[in-house]
């Protein structure tokens, strides 16, 4: 290909040359790059204040006929600077062109194509480039904005690998509709959630990390309002890496390593259980007044059923269902192309065991982006991104009773997990029957899912200053989950094993086409951007299920006694939008910025479809001000302001109608039944956001940051307004409510130390956020109890826990007048905390010495109020059919023990008293933490090995993944999710890697 | 290159008019689990429909598929959990504060989300296409489960209008109209408790008037309205009405009283000889499954929790050749010797039961208690032995007054265990809820008698009153 390649340009070079004979003087030269040395194909030559050119070929070499009173080349390459060379009597000219490293870092993504110097923006926009999360070794890039982007909350809801993940950008505005930013992958907008349904899963996991080249983060009103309707919860913009003319690059890294549970549940061991049921049968038969014949007989059931404390064999359930699990990836890309046609290709393959048995993630991606330049006035862009994930998973996230994560911390322990004739003890005694092991073992959970997100473009420029693009993007997925209950599991056995399928598909496409103009008049610079947009989603799912199956060796639905189910849904809607943006600045000094969206959304009620979406913003670069222009150690300061609406269309697809859905069946005959009250007014939810920031560069950017102060206004929320549930209906759609949320942003980069080889530099961002609840549907302060004007969201309301009396040992709650109380009601509930966190951030330190780079990233959240719901489950004086927390033995025992765990009384419940279950502040910690996320140390070889080596780069590395927490949250794992129950947790991960170039 | 520039200012014009001409017609979607509601119920055939989708309604396990079952039984001295269990009925078992019946009936779909399709169906259903024979019988239906619902509704939150105490004569929130769009749904106070029952009667009076006594006894029918009115009229103290109503549907039904060695096999029978009404299920779509069925709650197979299982002084309450007796497995649970009720056993396939609503033994035990409250001793006497006869007991004799009443209330204890009917039993007859002695009493002047109103419901309606206490 390389010789075709050549062929190809020496045929270029002789048209050129063949156009220019007629010229009298001939000029040769190569051109290398001052970076590496290497030949840079395609640099543009042309006689200064002529039209007399050529461009080098793929050796980097050109020749170039010129007139005889030519006195001066031009030499210009993008990412370089341009360079003016005098001709004097040279018939040579040799040419090395300086990287312009700053003007490449500092482009930005906004949307529709548009790249804009950073010095021109005037939103608010976090930009992560993909080398700060190049090798790292999560499934999906959202995982690596964690802390890495100020004001972007990243959360796990499930640390399955590959599984769901919430962001929020600015907190959280919305109460009822969707919270989720729109994703736009090189220009399509992708559909967002989890696709399989048999393990926690992300839709993002299509993408590749390391195709990523940056992830830039549209926050305020102006960065985002040009996707007006779909704005309001900021866009997050993906751009995958594209080809760079010149020899093809390869580079090739492969990462190897293994997951390993950050820790596990300090559950009491079967003897330990078995004295504090003992205690909890003969407690019981006290409160009772029970004889002494009595009491040793509840003492005899006791050890009946959970053991003799002297005796019972204890087994460690956490062992056997937690692992030390393997993680590898490979990649490959290869990139280059000339001045036409340029191109990046790459593969990757990613295999992640979970710490959970039989749970994991395999994927394979292949990236092929074309570029290619038909004419000046022609080009054409493509990109095609494939996918195929196979997640095996353990049962989801939550209080599921065969779900080894949950279970394996509470199942009884005196029961062994095998017999001992080595067959599965099951089903097990208890509530948690299901022998884990043997269940993970026989039941398969597997989801694979094949997907594209993929598109095309067309550029025409009608003018040099006028371009016209047409763009097309596809984001087509296809999962299919398979369910497969093997009867020989007891449990599954009663309808002798069971067989589901599903198939899903989304097909997600959109086409938008704009005019751009732009032009500069002297000191006027005006960018103009105009189009339409059209997007449509469509999604199916297809279920079957099947019982009675012979045995496990069949496991087809084909081979089912009884077809039980087939079900399936469609859901589907549009959005149709006009849309204009225009920029305008003033020597780079005054920026002004306005937008202008038009939008239509099918979800929305008949009268009630269209809505408008602007937003506008000024900059100012004091910076470029003559005043300033002489303090040395200022080299950038620039002050911003945006105001603007935008929209949130996350709502179901038919929330505005009145509808007769499915209403079961009875007798074989089908049932319809009301399912929904209609409201033609639906519209959209508004968010109002002001932005003021300032960004900054001192002491030759030694010191670099962005401060941004918001106060973001969600208005006409889509809230259900309750009625009266004796109606038929618990609620009505309406757009009411008001949310606000305001918080400040700062971010710092610093270098630190730059001497003797020695770089030291820091990375920092923390955002603080508040959030509050303005108002409600009229007349109404309060929905339930987790919504109340005034408060934030995310309100935990529990009744207040007093502790243990330390005369008899029972349950003490404060009631509403701060009384100790038995029973707390409804009156005696409080707010106990916020689940959303006040602040929140992360700080990379990167220390480089000769070739050794050592990165170490850390990350954290803080004030907010954790609802540990494990606990609830497992810090209840061991008074349940489940295992208890080891803390539990530190329960009152003689009259006078101060503690806070009642005494055990079997069932839980004091004659007169609210049981020991009850949900109270007991359950509610403070969820703050800071954890030490990541810290890789790498080595690059120096380049006299490379030479060698015949390499262009090399490095080996080491890193490792969630190392350390520093928190006082006593669950699992503080990073998940509010309620923390029976959650996959994170794993902490250590992996060693290779990267080459060549 | 002029022709590019052409084509390209032709796609992007197109686009355009695209857009902004046709804009409402590209945004037209159609939902397709679901149809307008003006379509939805035009036809005949979406009535039917409707209706069927009110029976689906009593199905759940939060109504009579488990909880209308379980519940009244644990909450008063008929059963207990086993040592080792999996959680449930476990605050009910010891009358925690705010547990419950059901007072969840009031705001999940099951009640009011079926009174108002029942709502639907009436004011559609008097102009519907078709005969007048099957407009009859399906308003008749739809009118036997309105009363049906709103009667369980009214003995969870209200005191009998017999019993009320500290004048607290409030019964539950009436609705006989749709609620079409949310204009309809406005606040109501709850009716007093005569003005419930006084709807409940007309509902089922005008059901037993227009439904046919030879449908299947898995739907509404005429002997089904007549038993439910009869049981409506014990609770409500009318003891002539009682053994009216309750000698009417012995005589309409085709249900008839099982022998005592076809006890056992009633209950695995669909539909089962003795019920007047019952829900039946169907294993593929309906089953509740080993989470919520009621085989899985009470007996012990593997997968299922097999948690409720009788008090001792149930169980010793059986005489030793009583077929009923027989109903119960002796077993060892976790090393706990227990003994599970055999009439939920998977008989309509894994995990799924029929539920037998109204049974035979419950009309004659109606009329019994009415005799024997309205001092027709003998008569009392007869239908209760017709019980105790079928079963092998005892034979009563020689009982009148409170003492008859006494053994008829014991009689039920044993004929209707699982059955969901002592909690309500207790109640109506104004007693202190008694626990087996496995926890305390619950008084009859305890707020636990009765349900509390949900607070939501509360909080959003001021002319809610909840039931004091709360």
């Amino acid at each position: 290909m390389k010789q075709t390649l050549r062929n190809f340009s020496v045929l270029f070079a002789w048209l050129l040359s063949y156009a220019v004979m007629a010229q009298d003087r001939t000029i040769t030269g190569t051109i290398t790059s001052s970076d590496d040395g290497s030949k840079l194909p395609g640099v543009s030559v042309v006689v200064k204040g002529t039209t007399i050119g050529t461009a080098t070929d793929v050796s980097g070499s050109y020749k170039l006929n010129v007139p005889s009173n030519a006195t001066t080349l031009v030499f210009s390459y993008v990412g370089f600077l341009t360079k003016e060379m005098a001709i004097g009597n040279n018939s040579t000219l040799d040419i090395v062109l300086e990287a312009d490293s700053k003007l490449l870092s500092e482009v930005v993504i906004t949307g529709y194509g548009v790249a804009q110097n950073k010095r021109e923006l005037t939103g608010a926009i976090a930009t992560v480039k993909g080398s700060a999360f190049e090798n790292l070794p999560v499934q999906s890039f959202d995982r690596a904005l964690q802390g890495r982007a100020a004001g972007v909350q990243i959360t796990g809801l499930s640390g399955q690998p590959g599984g769901a993940i919430t962001v929020r950008v600015r907190g959280t505005g919305s109460i009822n509709a969707g919270n989720d930013p729109l994703y736009i992958v090189d220009g399509v907008q992708v559909a967002s959630g989890g696709l399989s349904g048999q393990s926690s899963s992300n839709v993002l996991n299509s993408i590749n990390p390391n195709d990523i080249e940056s992830i830039e983060v549209l926050k305020d009103a102006a960065a985002a309002s040009i996707y007006g309707a779909q704005a309001a919860n900021g866009v997050v913009l993906i751009t995958t890496k594209r080809g760079k003319s010149g020899k093809t690059q390869f580079n090739f890294s492969a990462n190897e390593g293994f997951v390993e549970p950050i820790g596990v549940l300090n559950v009491l061991s079967a003897q330990e259980f078995a004295t504090l049921k003992q205690e909890g049968f003969v407690n019981r038969e006290l409160t009772r007044g029970s004889n002494a014949a009595t009491i040793a007989a509840a003492r005899q059931a006791s050890n009946n059923s959970f053991g003799n404390p002297a005796t019972v064999q204890n087994t460690d359930w956490q062992s056997q269902v937690y692992r030390r699990a393997r993680v590898r990836t490979y990649d490959i890309s290869a990139n280059g192309g000339d001045e036409k046609t340029k191109f990046y290709m790459a593969a990757s393959y990613n295999l992640s065991e979970g710490q959970i048995i039989k749970s994991d993630f395999t994927r394979g991606t292949f990236r092929l982006n074309v570029d290619h330049k038909a004419s000046n006035k022609l080009s054409f862009e493509a990109s095609l991104g494939l996918s195929t994930t196979t997640q095996n998973g353990t049962i989801s996230d939550g209080a599921f009773t065969n779900s080894p994560q949950f279970s394996s911390a509470l199942i009884l322990p005196n029961q062994p997990v095998y017999n001992d004739d080595g067959t599965f003890n099951a089903p097990l005694a208890g509530a948690f029957s299901f022998n884990p092991v043997q269940s993970v073992t026989y039941e398969t959970r597997k989801g694979v899912t094949t997907q594209t997100v993929s598109n095309l473009a067309v550029n025409y420029y009608f003018l040099p200053n006028l371009k016209y693009r047409a763009f097309v993007g596809l984001d087509y997925a296809n999962n299919r989950d398979d369910n497969y209950r093997d009867p020989i599991v007891p449990q599954f056995g009663v309808t002798g094993g069971a067989a589901t399928v599903s198939n899903r598909t989304t097909l997600n496409w959109n086409t938008n086409h704009t005019l751009n103009y732009f032009k500069k008049f002297g000191v006027h610079n005006i960018n103009a951007l105009a189009g339409a947009e059209y997007r449509q989603e469509v999604r199916e799912v297809v279920t079957a299920q099947g019982q009675g199956f012979p045995n496990g060796l069949f496991t087809t639905l084909a081979a089912a006694a009884r077809p039980i189910t087939t079900t399936g849904t469609y859901t589907t809607w549009r959005i149709a939008s006009l849309f204009t943006q225009v920029k305008y600045d003033y020597k780079e000094k005054y920026l002004a910025t306005a937008t202008l969206r038009y939008d239509g959304s099918s979800r929305f009620g008949a009268d009630n479809r269209y809505g408008l979406f602007y937003a506008g913003s000024l900059g100012w670069s004091l910076s470029q001000e003559d005043f300033l222009k002489d303090v040395s150690f200022i080299n950038e300061l620039k002050l911003r302001v945006s105001y603007g609406v935008n929209g949130n269309a996350q709502i179901a697809d038919f929330a505005s109608r009145s509808l007769f859905g499915l209403g079961g069946q009875y007798l074989d005959l089908p049932g319809i039944a009301p399912s929904q009250l209609g409201n033609k007014n639906l519209g959209w939810e508004l968010a109002k956001t002001v932005n003021a920031g300032l960004d900054f560069g001192f002491w030759n950017s030694r010191i670099t940051g962005s401060i941004d102060v918001y106060s973001r206004r969600n208005e006409r929320l889509l809230l259900a307004r309750q009625l009266p549930v004796d109606s038929g209906f618990g609620a009505i759609n309406e757009n009411v409510g008001v949310v606000r949320n305001r918080g400040i942003e700062f971010v710092v980069n610093t270098v630190n130390i730059d001497a003797g080889g020695f770089k030291w530099v820091t990375s920092f961002n923390i955002s603080f956020q508040d959030n509050k609840v303005i108002s409600l549907n009229e007349g109404r302060d309060r929905i339930g109890n987790n919504i109340q004007v005034g408060k934030s969201l995310g309100i935990l309301w529990q009744p207040s826990y007093a502790g243990v009396n330390p005369a008899d040992g029972r349950s003490m709650w404060y009631d509403s007048l701060d009384n100790i109380t038995y029973s707390p009601v409804a009156r005696d509930f409080r707010i106990q905390g916020y689940t959303l966190p006040r602040s929140f951030g992360g700080l990379t330190n990167t220390f480089s010495y000769k070739g050794f780079t050592l990165d170490v990233f850390f990350q954290g959240q803080f004030g907010n109020t954790a609802f540990n719901n494990n606990g609830f489950f497992m810090e209840n004086s061991a008074t349940s059919g489940w295992n208890n927390l080891r803390s539990q033995l530190a329960r009152w025992q003689k009259p006078g023990d101060i503690t806070w765990v009642p005494r055990p009384i079997e069932g839980g419940v004091e004659p007169g008293s609210a049981s020991v279950g009850t949900f109270s502040s007991k359950q509610t910690e403070s969820g703050s933490y800071i954890r030490l996320k990541q810290a890789t140390f790498a080595y690059n070889l120096p380049s006299t090995l490379l030479n060698r080596l015949k390499l262009r780069s090399a490095r080996v590395f080491v890193q490792g993944l969630n190392l350390l927490t520093y928190t006082s949250y006593t669950g699992l794992d503080p990073e998940l999710l509010t309620a923390e129950i029976g959650t996959y947790p994170q794993a902490r991960q250590f992996m060693a890697g290779l990267s080459i170039g060549f | 290159m002029l022709k590019y520039k052409n084509i390209f200012i032709f796609c992007f014009v197109s686009f355009l008019s695209l857009c902004s001409v046709s804009c409402s017609k590209i945004l037209d979607t159609q939902p397709r689990q679901s149809v307008d509601s003006e379509l939805a119920i035009k036809d005949i055939t979406g009535l039917r429909s409707l209706l069927i989708s009110c029976y689906d309604g009593l199905q759940g396990a939060g109504y009579y598929g488990q909880r209308m079952m379980i519940a009244p039984d644990i909450m008063a001295d008929n059963l207990r959990l086993t040592n080792a269990n999996s959680n449930r009925y476990f605050q009910e078992r010891v009358n925690t504060i705010f547990t419950s019946v059901a007072g969840n009936l009031w705001s999940n779909v099951f009640a009011y989300g079926t009174i108002n399709n029942l709502n639907y169906f009436l004011a559609g259903i008097d102009n519907a296409n078709t005969n007048e024979a099957e407009k009859r019988q399906l308003k008749g239906e739809a009118l036997f489960l309105r009363g049906l619902i709103y009667f369980d509704m009214a003995r969870i939150f209200s005191y009998e209008p017999t019993k009320v105490i500290k004048q607290w004569d409030a019964g539950i929130v009436l609705r006989t109209t749709p609620t079409k769009d949310a204009s309809d749904a406005n606040f109501r106070q709850r009716a007093t408790v005569v003005e419930t029952y006084q709807q409940i009667e007309k509902d089922l009076k005008e059901s037993i008037e227009l439904l046919s006594s030879t449908t299947t006894r898995q739907r509404a029918n005429k002997a089904a309205a007549q038993a439910i009115l009869a049981r409506v009229y014990l609770y409500w103290e009318k003891w002539a009405d009682a053994v009216r109503l309750s000698t009417e549907a012995l005589n309409t039904t085709q249900a008839r009283l099982a022998t005592g060695a076809g006890y056992a096999d009633a209950f695995r029978t669909s539909p089962n000889p003795e019920s007047l009404f019952e829900i039946n299920y169907v294993q593929a779509t309906e089953t509740l499954g080993s989470n919520e069925s009621m085989q899985s709650l009470t007996t012990q197979v593997t997968g299922s929790w097999a948690d409720v299982v009788p008090t001792d002084e149930l169980f010793n309450l059986y005489e030793a050749n009583d077929v009923r007796r027989a109903m119960y497995v002796s077993a060892t649970k976790q090393g706990e010797r227990v003994n599970f009720i055999q009439k939920f056993t998977g008989a309509r396939g894994p995990w799924t039961d029929n539920i037998p609503v109204i049974r035979f033994s419950e009309v004659l035990l109606i009329r019994a208690e009415a005799y024997a409250a309205s001092g027709q001793a003998e008569l009392a006497l007869a239908d209760l032995n017709r019980i105790r006869q079928r079963s092998a007991a005892t034979l009563v004799t020689g009982l009148s007054g409170d003492q008859l009443v006494e053994s008829i209330l014991k009689e039920r204890r044993l004929e209707l265990a699982f059955e969901g009917h002592r909690w309500f039993d207790l109640k109506r007859k104004g007693r202190d809820i008694t626990k087996a002695g496995l926890s305390a009493t619950v008084p009859y002047t305890d707020v636990r008698i009765l349900a509390p109103i949900p607070i939501p419901e509360i909080q959003l309606n001021p002319t809610l009153k909840q039931n004091p206490g709360y």
